[in-house]
């Protein structure tokens, strides 16, 4: 760069940092329109007892108290912790597997890809109404395969306790939403390039060393953005167990917003279910920050 | 240049679709807009446009909105509201309770046959008083019974069960490999409110004492008819194993594909087995009671009412009067199956040539709803208790005991 | 695996990758199975939908249940389906656009506040929209917006951004600075370098882009529900209506209709699968 005088310099900096700032006007204008905004109120919510109609009262933390003492608020949290922690996981290997399958230009590979990524189309409420039906107990056609097979001798009531639809829901998850983290790993492969496999493979490096050693890395921000938007969309929860278990029995399935959308729209407590939005926020907010922290590239 | 027109594009759609508004309306003389729930929109649509022939001078715009009860929340909550709204007649008294319906008490004294409306559906309407609503189209729980699964028992297929020995007694014949002899969607709260909470009704227990501030769910008579369905899964064994597990459409559904013999069901459904759109043959009986006696139902469906603060309450109640009369309630509802909201239209010659709707009437007569300012929130204390009984996880005793606990905690609080 | 031999053909495709391929038919099928319960149900007529054991190949085949999408209620499925499609379109428009531009600012260009701008960004992501429906929707009636294309659009925009955003932020990183230096060397303007060169090796994140917000929008159900209200109502919450709005779950509508939703963004990531060619980078370098 040319040498010139600093306070130029700072002017033409400046200037330019000015009109790049037109690049993301327009993300940044509707976000504060339609979400910033929006969210302030939600905030201001959470400090009165919001009834629908008529005058609200300000009761500053007392939402904040009642949510940490909120018995059903709390087992809410913890399941939905349970479902992260084991969805997560299941998803991101199949995820990973499906995305070093199709990593290849072999004739039809394109066909793979859309049967793969062909769950994550069908929406949450039908996906979840269809594999309901498939696990019914009574008439569902999984548990007749898995009878008539002779692999159980006895319907499985898959909906009926936590420990079985869990892991029911979290495979119906996973099975739907691989495909979704396999485009996004398929991107960030295909951004290697074939030059440095084969400089790799030159020097005598095996397929799994050049994965984990070359590989992963070059994809860490990807594969944790991935991780983020896929957990915090675990612990967001809401249509799968709303309608699969419909939070039972006894509550033992319900997720944080399930509980908290039951708490504006069908007990009418307004003020309450912002505060509990707020605590969901904060507990996010920590984990996506460590997770950006762990999965940050060190050279960055 | 291209970047910079990229940009300013860009800015440019992103305005132009902010300042983008709703074309301005048409505004006839008289203008209403009505909300109701999707089962009965047919029926209002087909009156609203009966309305308007006979009214030219007012137009009325019916809407079924996809989430009716949430989204009438949200429209109270920025004033967007409608007119009218027909909605389940359980959620009145909260709404009443909030200023967000208009008093019509004046208006309904006012009309010839205010004495022909069930008084269940008529006190869920009041507030501190006050009318609030009016019975529209009613909904009622009672028995429906798989009568080839009857014959194949050795049962008389024209008589269900009338009495609680007797619906143990069919539902242990009618228990073989193939099918379970009783279901019902211990799942969802309101399914279980409409099919379960009569039992307890019918044995003179009550889910809250009469002026609606304790519950009496801990009472003998309301354990008792939990201890029946208890029984009935764990003693007995009529009731599938994942029962807590089923909402409406499983337990409907399995008694579709004939997986189960017996099921309290509604008003639809008979409807549904008169007309022949399932493949069943279903006899019909009120759900049985205690002692062959006192019977009782849960007769819910919609009222109507005007909402607070419209733009003109004398056309809307006209609409209203409209609905409640024979034209609608005969014409439009008793001839496709719909309960009439007035017993003085009963009589009609759709109904008298179907003995099942004597049943519907019988049990509308006998029908009980529950009042409640809380009404969802309350319910999930009690279906807690039914389904940790159910489950084996805790006494019937036990288990309401709680409920009743945590529905005062509830009321207090 | 492969040491000395170009493991690509003459014509761009790899060599001995039949494992490969069987890996793949083993697995495609497996994952067509939950597809293939729901097609054979949507061919089935009503009694054997009920019927018990469930068949696993249709004794009855109709095509009722595709051909009630059409007429059911008026063509009211249809109208919902235009309505997703236009929706649809609209947003990716502006979605793409919008983040590509932000994407690049983000990783390539000097801008105030920036950390600050993204942080603020990702923050939409881990607000759970329930939350936000009262005073979202209160802002959209007091700008007379609600019930409108202009509404959806802007709605899904502002809740969709955020990872586009990412990801195009992401996809840009991947492109190493050497390039931008080597084009300035032959000459090239900034304009000419985002469009020839930049653009270009960020396809496959820019599909990504494309495909989510494509498929996010199409399958939405609670803005869609919130604020289309039946002026604008879309496809995917006119086929959930057949369970919350009805008695009886007509499973064959039901089962017809998620067919019918699958196939358009089907065909586009389908059509869309040229763009993801490996090894664009090595010629690039090269």
């Amino acid at each position: 760069m040319t040498v010139r005088t600093t306070t130029i310099l700072e002017g033409a900096a400046l200037k330019r940092r000015v009109f790049n700032t037109a690049f993301i006007l327009p993300v940044l204008v509707i976000n504060i329109l339609f979400f910033a905004i929006p969210f302030v109120k939600v905030f201001y919510m959470s400090l009165f007892k919001w009834e629908l109609l008529g005058t609200h009262s300000f009761i500053g933390l007392k939402n904040y108290m009642t949510a940490f003492q909120d018995k059903t608020f709390l087992n809410s949290l913890g399941f939905t912790f349970e479902y992260a922690l084991l969805v997560t996981p299941m998803l991101f290997v199949l995820a990973f597997v499906l995305a070093l399958l199709v990593n290849h230009s072999v004739r039809g590979i394109g066909i793979f890809r859309t049967i793969y990524f062909a769950p994550v189309v069908i929406s949450m409420t039908t996906c979840s109404l269809i594999w309901l039906w498939i696990y019914n107990d009574l008439y569902g056609v999984l548990n007749y395969l898995l009878t008539s097979s002779g692999l159980i001798s006895k319907n499985i009531t898959w909906m009926n306790q936590a420990s079985t639809s869990l892991p029911a829901v979290c495979f119906m998850i996973t099975w739907k939403m691989a495909g979704f983290n396999m485009l996004m790993l398929l991107a960030a492969l295909q951004g290697i390039g074939e030059d440095v496999h084969e400089a790799a493979s030159i020097d005598g490096a095996s397929g799994a060393q050049r994965f984990f050693r070359i590989t992963l890395p070059m994809i860490r921000a990807h594969v944790g953005l991935a991780l983020v938007i896929s957990i915090i969309g675990s612990v967001l929860a809401f249509e799968q167990f709303r309608i699969m278990t419909k939070g039972g029995p006894s509550s033992t399935t319900m997720t944080a917003v399930n509980y908290m959308y039951n708490t504006s729209f069908k007990y009418f407590k307004f003020g309450y279910g912002a505060a509990l939005s707020m605590v969901l926020l904060v507990i996010l907010g920590i984990l996506s920050y460590f997770q950006f922290k762990l999965l940050q590239d060190p050279t960055e | 240049m291209k970047k910079t027109l990229c940009l300013a594009l860009a800015i440019l759609m992103t305005l132009s679709l902010i300042a983008f508004s709703a074309s301005a309306e048409t505004t006839d003389k008289v203008s209403l807009e009505i909300w109701v729930r999707a089962s009965f929109y047919d029926i209002v649509s087909k009156a609203a446009a009966k309305y308007m022939v006979l009214h030219p001078e007012v137009t009325l715009n019916v809407v079924q909105p996809s989430d009716m009860s949430d989204q009438f929340a949200l429209a109270l909550s920025s004033g967007d509201t409608p007119d009218i709204v027909s909605m389940d007649c359980v959620l009145i008294p909260y709404y009443a309770s909030i200023g967000a319906l208009a008093d019509i008490t004046d208006k309904f004294n006012a009309l010839a046959y205010k004495d022909a409306f069930s008084g269940g559906l008529l006190d869920l309407a009041k507030y501190e008083g006050a009318q609030y609503a009016v019975p529209f189209a009613p909904d009622v729980s009672v028995m429906l019974y798989n009568k080839a699964h009857f014959k194949e028992a050795g049962l008389n297929p024209d008589a269900g069960p009338a009495t609680w020995a007797e619906l143990i007694d069919y539902a242990q014949k009618l228990t073989i490999a193939d099918h379970y002899g009783y279901i019902y969607g211990a799942g969802d709260s309101g399914t279980m409110m409409f099919t379960f909470v009569p039992y307890i009704w019918a044995n003179g227990g009550d889910v809250m004492s009469a002026d609606g501030t304790k519950s009496m769910l801990d009472q003998p008579k309301a354990v008792e008819a939990l201890q029946l369905m208890c029984d009935l899964e764990n003693k007995y064994k009529v009731s599938p194993e994942g029962i807590t597990s089923y909402g409406w459409t499983e337990s409907q559904d399995a008694f579709l594909s004939g997986k189960a013999s017996m099921i309290v069901l509604g008003s639809n459904a008979v409807w549904g087995m008169i007309t022949g759109k399932y493949d069943i043959d279903a006899g019909i009986c009120l759900i049985p009671s205690p002692d062959g006696k006192t019977y009782s139902s849960f007769s819910g469906g919609d009222s109507i009412a005007i909402v607070q603060g419209c733009s003109n309450p004398d056309a809307e109640w006209d609409f209203i009067q409209y609905c409640l009369s024979e034209e609608v309630q005969v014409e439009e509802m008793a001839q496709f199956g719909q309960l009439p909201a007035r017993s003085d239209l009963f009589d009609n010659k759709y109904f008298n040539e179907n003995p099942e709707f004597k049943v519907l009437q019988e049990a509308l007569r006998v029908g009980e709803a529950p009042y409640s300012l809380k009404y969802n929130e309350m319910y999930v204390p009690f279906l807690d208790g039914v389904q940790t009984a159910i489950n084996g996880t805790m006494s019937a005793q036990d288990a309401f005991t709680s409920a009743a606990q945590n529905i005062n905690a509830l009321l207090a609080g | 695996m492969t040491s000395g031999a170009n493991p690509i053909r003459r014509d761009g495709r790899e060599r001995g990758k039949t494992g490969i391929v069987a890996a793949n038919i083993l697995l495609a099928l497996a994952f067509l199975l939950p597809m293939y319960w729901t097609f054979i149900s949507s061919v089935k007529d009503k009694g054997e939908i009920y019927a018990s054991p469930p068949t696993l190949f249709p004794h009855t085949f109709t095509w009722d249940n595709y051909a009630k999408l059409f007429t059911a209620q008026g063509g009211a499925y249809l109208d919902c389906f235009f309505h997703s499609v236009v929706i649809d379109l609209s947003t990716v428009l502006l979605v793409a656009v919008i983040c590509v531009l932000a994407g690049f600012a983000f990783s390539k260009l000097e801008l105030i506040g920036k950390r600050f701008w993204m942080t603020l960004i990702l923050f939409t992501i881990m607000v759970p929209f329930q939350a936000l429906m009262v005073p979202l929707y209160n802002t959209m009636s007091g700008l007379k917006l609600l019930n409108s294309l202009p509404c959806m659009v802007l709605i899904y925009a502002t809740y969709q951004s955020p990872f586009c955003v990412y990801m195009m932020k992401n996809t840009f990183d991947m492109v190493p600075d050497a390039l931008k230096e080597a084009a300035y060397i032959d000459g090239a303007g900034s304009l000419t370098i985002f469009f020839k060169v930049y653009l270009p090796l960020a396809m496959p994140g820019v599909v990504t882009t494309i495909v989510y917000t494509a498929y996010t929008t199409w399958n939405d159900y609670l803005i869609a529900l919130t604020f289309g209200g039946t002026a604008w109502k879309t496809f995917n919450v006119a086929i959930a209506d057949l369970a919350n709005m009805s008695d009886v779950l007509d499973w064959g509508m039901m089962t017809s209709g998620s067919i019918v939703s699958l196939l358009p963004i089907m065909a586009l990531f389908l059509g869309l699968q040229k763009y993801f060619i490996k090894g664009m980078m090595s010629g690039a370098v090269k």
